[in-house]
């Protein structure tokens, strides 16, 4: 599947329950598509105003096309993704926790070593002992021509969204 | 009497009540299920959104089957079972069962709003208050005399020696502490659920065998009530999947285990029902007496009317 292809499949994908942008500047980083979603689960009593309790679940992706992924632009993406955590995500109570999804998208070949990298990458941050939340980070490396996609241990639970179709 | 007897009695007269009373009712409210629900027609995704009717029932099933339908019954029993069986078949059919749908029904025709927004609609904002302030003093009076029956429950009394309470007590914590446990591995620690669920089951019903052999907590009501009153405060302040979607999700499969196996039990034994029918209008003598009305309804409240759920069921769905 080419690029494009691929590109304009994933934002119809997302906008079915995401609120998706394109070609969007965050953090000094230009990203394709930003895609955010929000689930908030809670059981209320007399109104919608008087909640028992509750609790929401968000995930922010950040899909980027990279004409060449190694090790540094690699580096480079990730730490854009921890920035992301520290501005984006909102620890509350109530706030269960935030997925930051960062999607690179490429046509290069993708190295052993490289590979190995995104399979080890980890990063989560609990919020006050996991009682106002924890943020994890997935990393997803998709080479759509090849139809090959490299994710890290997160990753793998939303593996199949991203599948070619 | 034989037990067998008065089961298939009930559900019988439960169907036929749900045949004929049901559809009376169906008919007279005009409830057309070709009509589309606010779940389709205001369809949002986030506020309305069609689920799944299994879903649903989980959801209904687990807000309606509290300790109320349990305790009721027993301590009412004291009136002998005649009355009470009477009346949680006749309130269920002709009460509880009326008001929970009625109210459900209620929600759907205006839009899916809650009971609290129904009112204010139909009575005025200042009716939408005082159901509030109801609501509010029913709770309280609800979350104390559960407290105060739970302490009973697992309270241990040196001079009687019984470890009845000490054990349901000793269980209780250790299933608390395993539900604690089952919420931090499944959403933090992202353990698989299947495998979690089959583990918390094994572990549960574990924690019932180690309570009943080691009664360690051998403590008076009074330390009951305080340690109760702080774990209230403690589930309503902690995080939702920590204690109260755990203890919820593994509470169901013991509910479930023991409707399923108390249906069974009576099918294979059969047992007789030893307390009397009916020791009539008044028990107890002095201070202590205690009269069949209003008390019956006042004990067996959830198990025949229910007003909880109606309250919860339309933030449910």
């Amino acid at each position: 599947m080419d690029i494009a292809s691929y590109f304009g499949n994933l934002f119809e994908r997302y906008s079915i329950y995401y609120n998706t942008s394109k070609d969007v500047v965050i953090l000094n980083e230009n990203v394709d598509i930003m895609a955010e979603f929000k689930d908030v689960h809670g059981r209320t009593f007399l109104s919608s105003k008087d909640v028992i309790d509750s609790y929401e679940i968000n995930e922010i992706c950040y899909v980027k096309r990279a004409k060449k992924v190694d090790i540094l632009s690699l580096s480079n993406y990730t730490d854009f993704l921890k920035k992301a955590v520290d501005v984006y995500v909102q620890p509350k109570r109530g706030h269960m926790c935030t997925y930051i999804t960062g999607v690179l998208v490429t046509e290069n070949h993708l190295e052993d070593d490289l590979i190995s990298s995104i399979k080890k990458f980890k990063y989560s941050k609990s919020f006050f002992f996991s009682l106002h939340g924890w943020c994890e980070i997935r990393l997803l490396v998709i080479n759509p021509e090849k139809e090959q996609i490299i994710t890290n241990k997160p990753g793998k639970k939303v593996i199949k969204f991203y599948n070619f179709r | 009497m034989n037990s067998l007897v008065l089961l298939i009695v009930g559900v019988a007269l439960f169907f036929i009540a749900y045949v004929t009373y049901g559809g009376f009712l169906a008919k007279s409210w005009g409830i057309d299920p070709t009509k589309k629900t606010p779940a389709n027609t205001l369809r949002d995704d986030v506020d309305y959104c069609p689920t799944n009717p299994s879903v649903l029932l989980g959801h209904h099933f687990s807000s309606i089957a509290g300790a109320g339908p349990i305790t009721g019954p027993i301590l009412a029993a004291a009136f002998g079972w005649i009355p009470v069986y009477l009346w949680i078949v006749i309130g269920s059919i002709f009460f509880g069962g009326v008001h929970d749908w009625g109210s459900l029904f209620a929600s759907v025709r205006h839009g899916g709003k809650s009971i609290g927004e129904i009112i204010r609609e139909n009575l005025g904002q200042k009716a939408k208050m005082l159901f509030n302030v109801y609501a509010w003093l029913a709770l309280v009076l609800v979350v104390s005399a559960f407290t105060d029956i739970c302490a009973g429950t697992f309270a241990f009394d040196p001079a009687k020696g019984d470890l009845t309470g000490a054990r349901a007590g000793t269980a209780s914590v250790l299933f608390i502490v395993l539900s604690m446990a089952f919420g931090y591995f499944v959403y933090r620690k992202g353990a698989k659920l299947g495998i979690s669920s089959a583990i918390g089951v094994a572990l549960l019903f574990f924690c019932i065998f180690l309570g009943y052999s080691f009664p360690v907590l051998k403590l008076s009501k009074l330390a009951w009530d305080i340690i109760l009153i702080i774990y209230i405060f403690a589930a309503s302040t902690l995080p939702v999947w920590l204690l109260l979607q755990p203890r919820d999700y593994l509470c169901s499969y013991l509910l479930y285990a023991m409707l399923i196996g108390g249906v069974i039990g009576i099918f294979i034994v059969r047992p007789e029902i030893v307390i009397a029918g009916s020791n009539g209008f008044t028990i107890g003598e002095g201070e202590k007496v205690q009269y069949l009305f209003p008390m019956l309804f006042v004990t067996v409240a959830c198990g025949a009317i229910s007003g909880f759920h109606s309250l919860v069921g339309s933030g449910t769905t």
